[in-house]
This record gives structure tokens, C-alpha cells and sequence, in this order.
């Protein structure tokens, strides 16, 4: 059925289908899987225009086998979505080889299907919808170009099909996106991602880290304030609370799994409700603002820090809603095992400034006011804020204190809360973000990567934790304002970051857009669709409910569609002329005959009629004038005439034989 | 192996196929053309790559549920939603199309015949790729523009003599992505006849001649002899148009001619051979006598055909020689 030009003609479409649904792959897959698909794709086309023979079998063979060890070295395994998407690129290549019939090249087309899905598994971008339609229009007009039996139509066609499709598919597809009933959880474990850098976060903190995810625009999380937002200064979302030290780097505790003992904290202040829309970071913990004090959301519980975590690691698009206590008062009292834990320091670490700390807190006094004297002492030293810090060695506090006393957040946190220990005060190091961008086309905060922070707490007995943000003393504007201005302040250009007005405008569109796809579509689950259910009037309604209301919906929309095509398949509509021709013949109830004239209808209907045969010339001369010479002007008589002749009532000849008759008369046309 | 298995396939599925095909033709009715074809006589199944569609679809259902995977479901759905319109579109094709009539030629056994199947599209919409089936045989695909009409032609190959009675024919499509299967079996009175296989070694044509004109014969080509009412199979050329247009009867030009000599094609001839060979001998002398220029005529089976000329007499006795009843019936 498929001779040599046919299969050129639907080669033209699979192998541009193929390689569109591989394009966004091209970024993620390893470079020689590119090469593969694009030179087989040569190959094939090549060999088709030139009516070369077919790859032989004793060459594809070893060249799956390479491909085959070559995605097991490149990925270590075959299992796993990465893999499994590149064994399908390479099936995909290889079958490309021997496509030759109908069979193969639909076997061509479903790959396409997967591979757009494996497109789906590793990444859903906002301008996923867009490829999502382009591809699949393409995967479609090759459908109809690989189905298509007869000669082959213009190339134009096939899309034009192919995009009819897609667009009556839409509305089906937002119905079934809408009211498919979904299950929350996976059914087979998902293997995790390993070697897939995050950006973000970690839960050790070493000097260096934060200033190097300075450079990241990424957004980290979204917040939405349901109440009045706190002020800029007052934004410390807290994630992680690392407590040990080790002279060089600090760290946090493995995550325990289990609800802390619940934390006293006495409001003071403001509260402040809100909900955040997090990135995926493959771990546990979460964020929240200073301090949270209720939270509702699946798996969330508190660790002893006041930091908010999940027993599942944000493998996914995160949504909760916390509640926090802007003012407050935390632990006022902290038992003295603990206080023990935030004492501890490396002995021998740091001699210089443990030497400072012992001397400096002998002199302040108190625990406060040895905290004044050290953020003092780093406003009227020379210290400087700063992105790229000296690097420093093994006594890093030492170094940075009273050598290079250049440092971005992390060395003044560190810095800081060495002192405070060395001095017997119990401190620890909070890793989070400070601050976040408004954006003023909506009402939500972004939160980069740019803006991740540390700072210290130290605990005051009768007072709690308090939080002190040495950053603060050397860069007021950092906290004030944000990270950029704080380095315009000190003639440092911030990475990557364009101040222009309408590019700024459009970045926070864009962030807009992209808060909207997460939120309502890549974000979108049970949860959602209860919630979504509930808000257009119906409570509590399970998969039976939504499966039922989803087949009505579809029942009515294929409805649709079939009065549509039913529409589009009615009889041609005739020109005016000739259907008041035919309302003359309903009129005097006298059918045509197959094939008889104007005139000789006119002459026999005038036979019958003898009363009217005056008008039904008139009729039939104007009729032929206006037809056959143009002459439009005869319309109105035509129309004139036809009043004057009367029903001729014969309702069971017109009742029964006025389909019959038109079709009788179409043929005379 | 293979064909044992499909063989054995075949065998269960033949005395189905039979039971269905009763089933339907009990439900629809005998048609006669013209027809259209309405939405309650097209039947509709997914095909092969129709299934596998549905399976892909299903496997891609779990992996976007397993990663709830919000584009993984969107593509899903846009997968289910274009097999639900290409359901509705594939019936839709076929559906309304008027059946106009069925055409055969009729031929030699051993050669193919051709029915053509004449479908007028009445909408203003095309169809696309729609195919006639005859047995195992299916046409060649054709569109139907908007208001028009366009002929499906079946071959059917033949193998003995007789009249092959065609007990149904089907009418199927699979546009537009082959994934649904829209057919309508049409039951209508329709034969072909199958002309006896001209004998190679036939006896020469024994001949007969007579002087006297036929009373129904057509007269030679010599001289003119008058005017008789026009009969169907006279020669165009033996018209008289110009009486025609004076009377508005036609008339045919009656000639008769002293050398024209009559032969008659008898099966009493041939009595000492069993009728198949028979029929094989005369369909030759009927071509012989054709090719010769002579009047001839035909007796067989105690009918008989007056001597004449020309193709549609040439038809007429070939037809007759079809006819001829045989002791095992040759059934398509």
C-alpha cells in the first residue's frame, strides 16, 4: 500500500515530529543521544530522497548495542525516568532506521507520544502548553499523513486537519484535566534523583555557600499574605537551624521525623497569616517566618529550632499556610542539657577568638551587652560586606575577625555565634532568606535565591531566643532594602540583575504568569479540585461524584460536536434565485420532474393552475432572467409575484414528497 | 504453524461472521438504490492501532498519576480526547452518504470483473478515503467532494460461468487517524453475469444459410426494404433520424439483403457434450459470428434469440449463454 513516494511524503512529517518532540530534550540529554537522533533522522531522509536501500540489520544491531551500554554508562542504570527517557530517545533513532511501512512509522508516532510525556516528567514550564500543543499538532498532521489512504493531499491540509483536532480537543481535555478524579500518592516508589544539583539551600553552612547562591535568580518560594504583610526588616523566613560547629563549617541535625516537644512562644506583636508556594528542593525542610506558631498542611511538623519540616522531602511543587508571631518571646526558659548543645564549641579552634570573646564578655557584663559590643565592634572596625569574600582556611573565625575582615552573611553569622559560645552564651547559626521582591502586579512575594541569609539567635534567660542579625551592623541595606542595593551601596554590581524599569516590569509579569501556572496548574490535586468542587456548590464530592459529573460534561460536549459536524454535513445552501424557484413549486404544491426545464415546468404548471398561469410565467421568466442574465433587479418581482400566488393546499404530496422533490430538482441544477 | 493457527482462527470465526452477517441483513433490510446511508446502519470499531492507542494512553493515565504529573495528565487527556472527536468524525464520513447505484460489466470466467459503486456526497462537507469492500477485496480508497458523485469500483475476479450474485457489499472508512473503523454492509439486488470461457479448439460455426428474411429478424445491409419501429440492439447506424424528426418515433431502416446469410447457434448442435464444454463452444461461435459481420441468433436451453448484429446483441447472447442454468450453483 506504501510505494516510494508515499513513504517520502509521510517521512516529510514523522521525522520533523520526532525531532520537535525531542527538541526541549536536547538541554537535558547527554550530547551524543542529540547527534544519534539527528544523524539517523539524516540518514533515513537521505536515503529515501536518493532511493538508497535500508540501513542493514548488521549494522543497526551493533549500533543498539553500543547505544545501549552507552545509556548505561552514562546513567549508571536503565531504571528510572532518566534513563528510561534516553533508551527511548535511542529507540526512537534506531527505529527511525528501519522505518519502511505503515507499521513502523506508527510505531514512530506512539514514541513521539512518550517521549512528549518524558518531556513532561523532567521539567513543566510554563511554556510546557506550548509545546505540548505544537508537538502534538505535528505528531497529529504526520497521523493523518501516515493514515491517509488515498493520493496524497497538500502538506497544508494535514495540518489544517491536525490543528481542527487539537482545538476540539481542548475543551474535552480542560473538562477531563478539570474533573478526572485524582488520587492523591504515588503507586510505585519513585526513584529518587540523584546527582541532580538543586540549588538552594543546604544544611551545612560553610563560609562561601550563601554568597555563591547570591548569583542565583531562582525563586525559591512564593508567599501570599491573607493578613496586613510585616514590614521589609521584620521578613526572616527561617528554614534551617544548624547548631554544630566544627571550626569551619556549621551544620544541622539529621531530620528526626517527629513533633518536638511544642515550643513556648508568647505572642508580642503582630501575627501574620500567609500561604507558601515553594520550589521543589528534594528536602525536608520548609520555610516559615519568624516564628510560626500554627500550620496546616500534609506531614508538617516542628523541629526543636521552630523550624517547620516534612516528613516527605518537596520532591514537587509545595503549597501550605502557616501562622506566625512577628513579635515574640521564645523558650524563656530552655532546659540546661540544651543549653549545653548551644554551647558547644571544637576546643582549640579559633584561639584568637575565643581570647576576644572571654576578654570582651568580662567586660560588657551581661549577655546583651556583650552582643552590642561585638556588632560594635563590627561597625567601627573595618569590615566589609562583600560577594567575593577572601577565601579563608582551617581557623576561618580567626582569619575573618582579624585578618580579611571581608565577608558576605554567612562569615558575620558564623563570626557571631562563635563568640557568643566562646563566651558561654548558647547561640545558633539560622539559615533561611531575608526579605523577598513584592510583586506589584499582583500581591504575592518572590523569594529568590539571591535573597537567602543567615543569621544567629542567641538565647537570654527570661527572654527566649533572640534574634541578632550581625549583617545588619555592617550592611543596614541589606536588610532594609535587598542584597542589590546593599552591594550598589558599596560599589559592587550585584550578578545578573537588570534595574531597568519596563525589563523589570516584565520579569515580575513573567514571575506572575509562572506563579499562576504553578498554582493552578502544576500545583493542581486533590486538594485543589476538592477545593475547586466545593466553591462551585458541591461538598464533599468523591470520584463517584466527579466521574459522573465528568461524563456529563463530555456526554454534552461530544453533543456538541456531532451537531457541529451534523451542521457542517447539511446539504449545500442553494443561491437565492434558485430557492425562491423552489418556493413557487411548494407554493402551487406541483413537484418537478428530474430533469425538466423552467419553461416546461412553467407551461405544465400553467395547464393545472389556469387561474395563476399569468404569475407563474411572470415568476418563471423573472426566475430564468435573474439566474442566467444577472439581472439582480428582477429579485424584487420575483419576490412580488410569489405573494400573490396562494397556498395550493395538497399537505400530504408536500408532507411526503418534498425531500424527494428537492433532490429531483437538484440534479437540473 | 502460523497459518494452522490462523487457519484454525478463521474456522471459528466463519460460522460468527455467517450468524452476524444474517443478523444484519435481518435488521436492515433489503436495500435498493438510491439510498443513504443513516447513522443507525454504520457500524464503528476501534482498529488496531485504535486498541494499542488506547493501551498507550492508559500506561501514560498511570505514569502521570504515579509522578502527579500535571502536563503528564494534560497530555493524557489531549491522547483520550482526540480518539472521542475521531470517533464522532470517522462516523460522521460515511454517515449521510447516498448510495446512487451499482454497476457491473459483465466478463469471460477467469477474467475480473468490475462493479462500480456510484456514492453522491450531498453535504457540503468532503468525504475522505472511502473504501468498498467485496469479500476479501477491497477497492481502491476515493474522497468525495461536496455534492458530488464518485464511483467505488470492486474488482472481483471470477472463476466459472453463471451468475454471480453479489450478496453484499461493504462500504468502510477509517479517516482520520485510523484509529476507528466505520463500515455499512449493503444488501442490494445486484448480478453479475459471468460469460462461459470462449472454447479454444472450438468445431467451426456450422452454418445455416437461409434466403428468407427473418419476420423479426433486421434484415441485411443490401436494399432498403422499409421502415419498422425502432427495437433496442438495433444498430445506430440503421436509425432513421430523419423520419425520427418528422414523427417523433424512431424508426429503423429495414433492409434486406440476398447474400446475408443467417446462421443459427444451437445447442442441439452440441448435444453429445456436457453443457459447460457447450456453452464453452458458443460463447466462441457467438464471437466468431460476431468478428464475421453476419446475422446471427441463438438457441439454448429452449429459448431462442432472434438472429441480429452488433455488441448489445453480441451482450444479449453472451448474457443468455450466462444464464443457462447449472447443476452446481456458482455463489460469490
Amino acid at each position: 500500500m506504501h510505494s516510494d513516494g508515499r513513504l517520502r511524503h509521510t517521512l516529510a512529517w514523522t521525522i520533523p515530529a520526532l525531532l520537535v518532540a525531542y527538541a526541549p530534550q536536547v538541554l537535558t540529554k547527554p550530547i551524543w543521544i542529540t547527534v544519534l537522533i539527528v544523524g539517523c533522522a539524516l540518514v533515513r531522509w537521505l536515503g529515501e530522497v536518493r532511493r538508497a536501500r535500508l540501513t542493514p540489520g548488521w549494522v543497526r544491531t551493533p549500533i543498539g548495542v553500543l547505544c545501549f551500554i552507552g545509556v548505561l554508562q552514562t546513567y549508571g542504570s536503565i531504571n528510572g525516568v532518566a534513563p528510561g527517557s534516553a533508551l527511548l530517545c535511542v529507540m526512537a533513532a534506531l527505529k527511525l532506521l528501519e522505518t519502511r511501512s505503515q507499521r513502523d512509522q506508527f510505531v514512530v508516532l506512539f514514541i513521539c507520544l512518550f517521549l512528549i510525556l518524558a518531556t513532561f516528567l523532567d521539567e513543566q514550564h510554563l511554556w510546557s502548553i506550548v509545546y505540548l500543543i505544537s508537538s502534538y499538532t505535528l505528531a497529529m498532521a504526520a497521523w493523518m499523513a501516515v493514515s491517509r489512504q488515498g493520493a496524497p493531499r497538500p502538506r497544508r491540509w494535514y495540518l489544517r486537519e491536525a490543528i481542527k483536532t487539537v482545538s476540539f480537543a481542548l475543551p474535552v481535555l480542560l473538562a477531563m484535566w478539570i474533573l478526572f478524579p485524582r488520587v492523591p500518592g504515588p503507586f510505585w516508589a519513585i526513584p529518587t534523583q540523584t546527582g541532580s544539583a538543586n540549588t538552594g539551600l543546604s544544611s551545612t553552612m560553610s563560609p562561601g555557600d550563601i554568597s555563591s547562591l547570591s548569583e542565583s535568580q531562582a525563586v525559591a518560594f512564593r508567599v501570599r499574605f491573607d493578613s496586613f504583610p510585616p514590614s521589609r526588616q521584620q521578613l526572616y523566613w527561617r528554614a534551617i537551624i544548624m547548631q554544630r560547629f566544627d571550626g569551619r563549617s556549621w551544620s544541622a541535625d539529621e531530620p528526626r521525623f517527629t513533633q518536638a516537644r511544642k515550643d513556648t512562644i508568647t505572642r508580642r506583636g503582630n501575627r501574620a497569616d500567609y500561604t507558601i508556594t515553594m520550589e521543589p528542593t528534594n528536602q525536608h525542610w520548609l520555610y516559615a517566618l519568624d516564628m510560626p506558631v500554627s500550620w496546616s498542611g500534609k506531614g508538617i511538623y516542628a523541629t526543636g529550632g521552630q523550624t517547620l519540616q516534612r516528613r516527605k522531602p518537596v520532591d514537587d511543587l509545595f503549597e501550605y499556610s502557616v501562622r506566625s508571631v512577628v513579635q515574640y518571646r521564645a523558650n524563656a526558659t530552655l532546659p540546661r542539657r540544651s543549653q549545653g548543645i548551644y554551647k558547644q564549641l571544637p576546643p582549640d579552634s579559633n584561639p584568637e577568638a575565643r581570647a576576644f570573646a572571654e576578654r570582651e564578655s568580662a567586660l560588657a557584663g551581661s549577655p546583651e551587652a556583650f552582643a552590642a559590643r561585638v556588632l560594635e565592634y563590627f561597625t567601627e572596625e573595618p569590615f566589609f560586606y562583600t560577594l567575593s569574600p577572601p577565601a579563608l582556611g582551617r581557623e576561618s573565625v580567626d582569619e575573618f575577625l582579624f585578618s580579611t575582615r571581608r565577608g558576605f552573611c554567612e562569615h558575620y553569622a558564623s563570626a557571631f555565634a562563635f563568640l557568643m559560645r566562646a563566651a558561654g552564651i548558647p547561640a545558633r547559626v539560622v539559615a533561611g532568606y531575608q526579605g523577598g521582591t513584592l510583586n506589584s502586579l499582583s500581591d504575592y512575594w518572590i523569594v529568590r535565591q539571591s535573597d537567602a541569609h543567615a543569621w544567629t539567635e542567641i538565647w537570654v534567660a527570661g527572654k527566649g531566643w533572640i534574634r541578632v542579625d550581625p549583617t545588619a551592623a555592617v550592611a543596614p541595606e541589606r536588610i532594609e532594602r535587598n542584597l542589590d542595593s546593599a552591594l550598589r551601596q558599596i560599589g559592587e554590581r550585584s550578578p545578573g540583575n537588570f534595574t531597568v524599569p519596563l525589563v523589570e516590569r516584565m520579569q515580575l509579569a513573567w514571575d506572575m504568569a509562572n506563579a499562576r501556572w504553578d498554582e493552578w496548574v502544576l500545583g493542581f490535586g486533590p486538594e485543589n479540585q476538592k477545593n475547586l468542587m466545593e466553591r462551585l456548590g458541591l461538598k464533599d464530592a468523591g470520584w463517584k461524584d466527579l466521574t459522573a459529573i465528568m461524563a456529563i460534561v463530555l456526554v454534552s460536549l461530544m453533543t456538541t460536536l456531532s451537531l457541529w459536524l451534523w451542521y457542517r454535513h447539511l446539504p449545500p445552501r442553494r443561491d437565492k434565485a434558485y430557492r425562491s424557484y423552489l418556493k413557487l413549486q411548494r407554493k402551487l404544491g406541483l413537484p418537478g420532474f428530474t430533469g425538466e426545464a423552467p419553461l416546461a415546468y412553467a407551461k405544465r404548471a400553467a395547464e393545472q393552475f389556469p387561474d395563476d398561469a399569468q404569475r407563474i410565467h411572470q415568476i418563471t421568466h423573472d426566475y430564468l432572467y435573474w439566474r442566467y442574465a444577472g439581472q439582480q433587479q428582477r429579485s424584487k418581482r420575483v419576490v412580488a409575484t410569489l405573494g400573490n400566488i396562494g397556498w395550493k393546499l395538497n399537505r400530504r404530496w408536500r408532507r411526503r414528497s418534498q425531500p424527494a422533490r428537492e433532490r429531483a430538482t437538484t440534479t437540473r441544477r | 504453524m502460523f497459518s494452522t493457527l490462523s487457519r484454525s482462527r478463521n474456522a471459528l470465526r466463519k460460522p460468527f461472521e455467517q450468524r452476524l452477517s444474517r443478523w444484519i441483513k435481518k435488521r436492515q433490510g433489503k436495500d435498493s438504490a438510491p439510498f443513504t446511508l443513516r447513522s443507525k446502519r454504520l457500524y464503528i470499531l476501534p482498529t488496531r492501532v485504535g486498541i494499542t492507542l488506547a493501551f498507550v494512553c492508559f500506561a501514560m493515565l498511570l505514569g502521570a498519576m504515579n509522578y502527579n504529573n500535571s502536563m503528564g495528565f494534560a497530555l493524557t487527556f489531549m491522547v483520550a480526547a482526540t480518539g472521542l472527536i475521531s470517533m464522532h468524525r470517522c462516523h460522521q464520513n460515511l454517515a449521510g452518504i447516498t448510495v446512487v447505484r451499482v454497476h457491473s460489466t459483465s466478463v469471460f470466467a477467469g477474467e475480473t470483473a468490475q462493479l462500480d459503486l456510484t456514492l453522491h456526497n450531498p453535504s457540503a462537507s468532503p468525504r475522505f478515503d472511502v473504501v468498498g469492500k467485496l469479500n476479501r477485496h477491497t477497492s481502491a480508497s476515493i474522497d468525495i467532494p461536496p455534492d458530488t458523485s464518485r464511483a467505488v469500483r470492486l474488482n472481483m475476479p471470477t472463476q466459472t460461468r453463471g451468475v454471480l450474485r453479489i450478496e453484499r457489499i461493504g462500504l468502510q472508512t477509517t479517516f482520520p487517524l485510523m484509529l476507528l473503523h466505520t463500515w455499512a454492509w449493503l444488501y442490494m439486488d445486484c448480478e453479475i453475469l459471468v460469460w462461459p470461457k470462449p472454447a479454444d479448439n472450438a468445431p467451426p460455426l456450422p452454418s445455416t444459410a437461409s434466403n428468407e428474411a427473418g419476420e423479426n429478424g433486421t434484415g441485411g445491409d443490401d436494399e432498403f426494404a422499409g421502415l419498422r419501429e425502432y427495437q433496442p440492439g438495433d444498430s445506430p447506424r440503421k436509425i432513421a433520424w430523419k423520419a425520427y424528426a418528422r414523427s417523433d418515433t424512431m424508426m429503423s431502416r429495414h433492409f434486406s439483403g440476398s447474400n446475408a446469410s443467417r446462421a443459427w447457434i444451437d445447442d442441439a448442435a452440441l448435444s453429445n457434450v456436457d453443457t459447460e464444454t457447450a456453452l464453452g463452444i458458443m460463447a466462441r461461435w457467438v464471437l466468431d459470428a460476431a468478428s464475421s459481420g453476419d446475422d446471427y441468433g441463438l438457441r439454448v436451453g429452449g429459448s431462442e434469440i432472434a438472429p441480429g448484429r452488433g455488441s448489445a446483441h453480441r451482450n444479449r447472447c453472451l448474457d443468455a449463454l450466462a444464464r443457462v442454468p447449472t447443476a452446481v450453483s456458482s455463489h460469490a
